[in-house]
C-alpha cells in the first residue's frame, strides 16, 4: 500500500501553561510511536514525522514541502472543546511581527515556492490558563487525550 | 475645546499591539500611543532555580530569539561563577559567537524577506493580497527563496553550537559544553551551493545591493517616512568596532555626540533609568544624564551603526561607509533606514561566521574555566533588535533572588512610539476614520523595529495589531484590526 507521509507540528510554549498543549501533544504521540508499534506501521499513515515549534516561520515552507499531509496542533482560547479538526487551506496574509506566521501563510508560502502544498488541518486543542508554568491545566490535559483521539480519527480517514 | 483623556493602564492584552489615537475637537491628533504588553512573570519564574539553569530557562521566553537569551543569561553568568566578562576561553569564546552570529543572520534575514520587503516592494497602499510574502515570492522569487534558505544556514549552525535549535544547552557558566567537530565546520563551509558560507555572503552582498537600488528609485520614501533625531545607544567593541556579541555601552545624541562614553555595562543602572507611564505597563527606559524627558534613545541596527566608529569586515565596511557618508557621518534619523543597516549587518554576520569556521580554535578542548562565585552578575549583549540586559543575583545556596531584563523591545519603545505618531500626525490628522492605507503605514513604522511580543502565548488567534481612535470625548470612533 501506497505509505503517505504525514507531518506534525506540536505549537506553542510549554513554558506558559496550557499553551504549551502543542508541545505536549506531540510529545504523547512520541512516546506512542516507540512504544505502539500498530500506530507506527498504521495505513495508511505510516510514521509519522513529529516537529514541535513555539511558532512557525518561513522555513517550515522547506519542512511541510515534501508531506503529503500536516498536522498543526496547537491550543486555542475560544474554540469548542475539547478540540476540533479543520481542513486549512493557503492564505496570504502577513503579520505586523515576525513573531506570527499562520499555518495558512506556510501553506500558501510552500505552495509558491514549490508547486505544491500538503492537505493541511488544524487541531485546535481548547486551553484555559496561560500563566507561566510547565504543566497543563486539569481540564487541558483531558481535552489533549481527547484531542489524540481525534487525531487518530483523522489520520484514519485519510485512507 | 478637546478633553484631556486619561486611559487607564489596560488590562491583560499579552500579545496584542496596540495603538491608540486621540484627536480634539477640530480632528488634530493630539496624542498617539503604542503599546504592548511586557511580560513581566519572567523574574518570578526563575526565582528560586538554581543559577545554573538561568541559560537554559530563559530559553522560554522567546521561541524568535531564545539564543539571545540564552547567551546573555549565560554572560551574567560567568560573572557569578567567578569568570568574568572576559576569562572565557578562547573555544568557548568563539563557539558562542558562532553561535550569536549565526542567529543575526538568520533573524535579519527572516526580518527582510518576510516583513521589510514586502513594505518596499509593493507599498503602502497596494492591496494587502499582494503585499506579503506571497507576492514576494511572484515577484522576486529568487529573493524569496534565498530568504528562506539564509533562515536555514542559520538555524543549522544555531543547532551545531547549542546542541538543539530549541532550548540549546551550548553556553555554560563559565564557557560552552561543546566544541564544533571539523566535520560540522565542512557542512558549513564546503557544502555544495547553496547552504555554504561562500553563498550566504554573496546573498548577504545581493541583499544590501538590492536595497540600495530600491533607495535610489524612491527616496523620497525611504527618506522621508517617519524620520525623527534621537539618542542612540549600543555595545561597541572597546576599538569602536560594531560587536554584537561583547563591549562597552556607548550612546550619542542626534549630533552624534557621546553622552554615554564608552562604560563597563556591569554599572548600567547608574546610566540607564526605566520612567513608568500610566498608560503602560512596558517601561521607558532612558539615559540618566539627559533626564526622562530628553534621554530615550534607539537600540537596534539603525542605532548600532551610528554608534560604532567602524565595521571589522571588508565587505560590510565598505557599505557602512557609504551608510554614514548619506548622513554625512552623523547618526541616522530615518526610520525605513533600519532595513538598510540589517542587512548590512546581515553583511557582515555571514562574514563574521565564515572567518570563526576557518579559526582551528573551534576544535579546541579547553571549554570551561572556572572561579571564585559571587552573587551578582550582568549580562549585555547586542540581540537582532537591539541592546538586552540581563541582571540577576543568587543567594548563598545557589538559588536565583532577583531577576531584571531590559529587552530591545523595551528600550526601543519611546521610538516606535514617536514612529507612530508621525503616522498619526502625518496620515490621520484631521481625518475621523481608518483607512487600509492608514494601518498599512502604522504596520510599516511598527515593522522597522520589529517588536518582541515577549513571548505571549501563542495560542490560535492571539496576536493582532489593534488600532483605535478616539474622539475628544474620548469616545471610540473607529478601529481597525490585523
Amino acid at each position: 500500500m501506497d505509505q503517505k507521509k504525514i507531518l506534525v507540528f506540536g505549537i506553542g510554549n510549554p513554558g506558559r501553561g496550557d499553551d504549551g498543549l502543542g508541545p505536549k501533544f506531540v510529545e504523547r504521540l512520541r512516546g506512542q510511536a516507540s512504544t505502539d508499534a500498530e500506530f507506527k506501521n498504521s495505513a495508511p499513515a505510516g510514521a509519522c514525522d513529529l516537529e514541535f515549534r513555539y511558532q512557525l516561520n518561513v522555513e517550515d515552507a522547506l519542512t511541510i514541502k515534501d508531506h503529503d499531509f500536516v498536522v498543526f496542533a496547537d491550543a486555542t482560547t475560544t474554540g469548542e472543546e475539547p478540540a476540533t479538526v479543520t481542513e486549512i487551506f493557503p492564505s496570504d496574509a502577513i503579520a505586523f511581527t515576525t513573531h506570527r506566521m499562520s499555518p495558512a501563510a506556510v501553506l500558501a508560502l510552500c505552495h509558491e515556492l514549490f508547486g505544491r502544498a500538503p492537505r493541511a488541518y488544524a487541531l485546535a486543542i481548547r486551553g484555559y490558563d496561560w500563566d507561566i508554568g510547565e504543566s497543563l491545566s486539569e481540564q487541558a490535559e483531558s481535552n489533549l487525550e481527547l484531542a489524540i483521539e481525534r487525531f487518530h480519527e483523522l489520520v484514519e480517514g485519510l485512507r | 475645546m478637546g478633553r484631556k483623556i486619561i486611559i487607564e493602564p489596560v488590562t491583560r492584552i499579552e500579545g496584542h499591539g496596540k495603538v491608540t489615537i486621540h484627536l480634539d475637537d477640530a480632528g488634530n491628533v493630539t496624542q498617539s500611543r503604542f503599546h504592548i504588553v511586557e511580560f513581566r512573570g519572567f523574574e518570578r519564574f526563575v526565582q528560586g532555580r538554581p543559577y545554573w539553569e538561568a541559560p537554559v530557562l530563559v530559553q522560554r521566553l522567546c521561541g524568535i530569539c531564545p539564543v539571545s537569551h540564552h547567551l546573555a543569561a549565560a554572560k551574567a553568568m560567568d560573572i557569578i561563577a567567578g569568570v568574568g566578562p572576559e576569562g572565557l576561553t578562547p573555544t568557548a569564546e568563539k563557539m558562542r559567537r558562532l553561535m550569536h552570529y549565526g542567529q543575526i543572520f538568520q533573524s535579519h534575514a527572516l526580518h527582510f524577506f518576510h516583513l521589510a520587503s514586502p513594505d518596499l516592494l509593493f507599498g503602502a497602499d497596494a492591496d494587502p493580497a499582494i503585499r506579503n510574502v506571497i507576492g514576494v515570492v511572484l515577484k522576486h522569487k529568487d529573493l524569496a527563496v534565498q530568504g528562506v534558505l539564509m533562515r536555514k544556514f542559520g538555524q543549522e549552525l544555531i543547532l551545531a553550537t547549542a546542541g538543539k535549535k530549541i532550548h540549546g544547552t551550548g553556553a555554560v557558566p563559565g564557557g560552552i559544553n561543546k566544541n564544533l567537530s571539523a566535520e560540522e565546520r565542512d557542512a558549513f563551509l564546503k557544502a555544495p551551493d547553496p547552504l555554504n558560507a561562500d553563498k550566504m555572503i554573496a546573498w548577504g552582498q545581493a541583499a544590501v545591493d538590492f536595497f540600495k537600488d530600491f533607495h535610489r528609485k524612491n527616496k523620497d520614501l525611504v527618506d522621508g517616512f517617519a524620520p525623527f533625531p534621537s539618542n542612540h545607544l549600543s555595545l561597541v567593541r572597546k576599538d569602536g568596532a560594531l560587536d554584537f556579541y561583547h563591549g562597552v555601552l556607548r550612546a550619542v545624541d542626534a549630533k552624534g555626540k557621546k553622552v554615554l562614553n564608552d562604560v563597563d555595562y556591569r554599572d548600567y543602572l547608574d546610566h540607564i533609568g526605566e520612567d513608568v507611564r500610566t498608560w503602560s505597563y512596558m517601561k521607558f527606559p532612558y539615559l540618566r544624564s539627559l533626564g526622562k524627558e530628553n534621554g530615550w534613545y534607539r537600540v537596534g541596527p539603525l542605532a548600532r551603526l551610528s554608534t560604532c566608529d567602524f565595521i571589522p569586515s571588508p565587505r560590510a565596511q565598505k557599505e557602512f561607509e557609504i551608510f554614514r557618508a548619506y548622513t554625512k557621518g552623523k547618526p541616522n534619523p530615518m526610520t525605513l533606514h533600519s532595513h538598510w543597516a540589517r542587512l548590512i549587518e546581515l553583511l557582515h554576520s555571514a562574514e563574521i561566521i565564515k572567518d570563526l569556521l576557518l579559526d582551528p580554535d573551534l576544535q579546541g578542548t579547553d571549554l570551561v574555566k572556572k572561579g571564585r562565585k559571587v552573587h551578582e552578575g550582568v549580562g549585555l549583549l547586542e540581540a537582532p533588535r537591539g541592546t538586552l540586559f540581563h541582571h540577576y543575583r543568587i543567594n548563598a545556596d545557589d538559588q536565583i533572588t532577583m531577576a531584571n531584563l531590559i529587552v530591545s523591545t523595551t528600550n526601543n519603545n519611546e521610538p516606535m512610539n514617536r514612529a507612530v505618531h508621525w503616522v498619526a500626525m502625518n496620515v490621520l490628522d484631521k481625518k475621523k476614520e481608518i483607512t487600509e492605507g492608514m494601518l498599512n503605514r502604522v504596520e510599516i513604522a511598527i515593522r522597522a523595529y520589529d517588536p518582541c511580543l515577549s513571548c505571549a502565548t501563542h495560542a490560535l488567534g492571539r496576536m493582532p495589531l489593534q488600532v483605535a481612535l478616539y474622539d475628544a470625548q474620548g469616545v471610540l470612533i473607529d478601529q481597525g484590526e490585523r
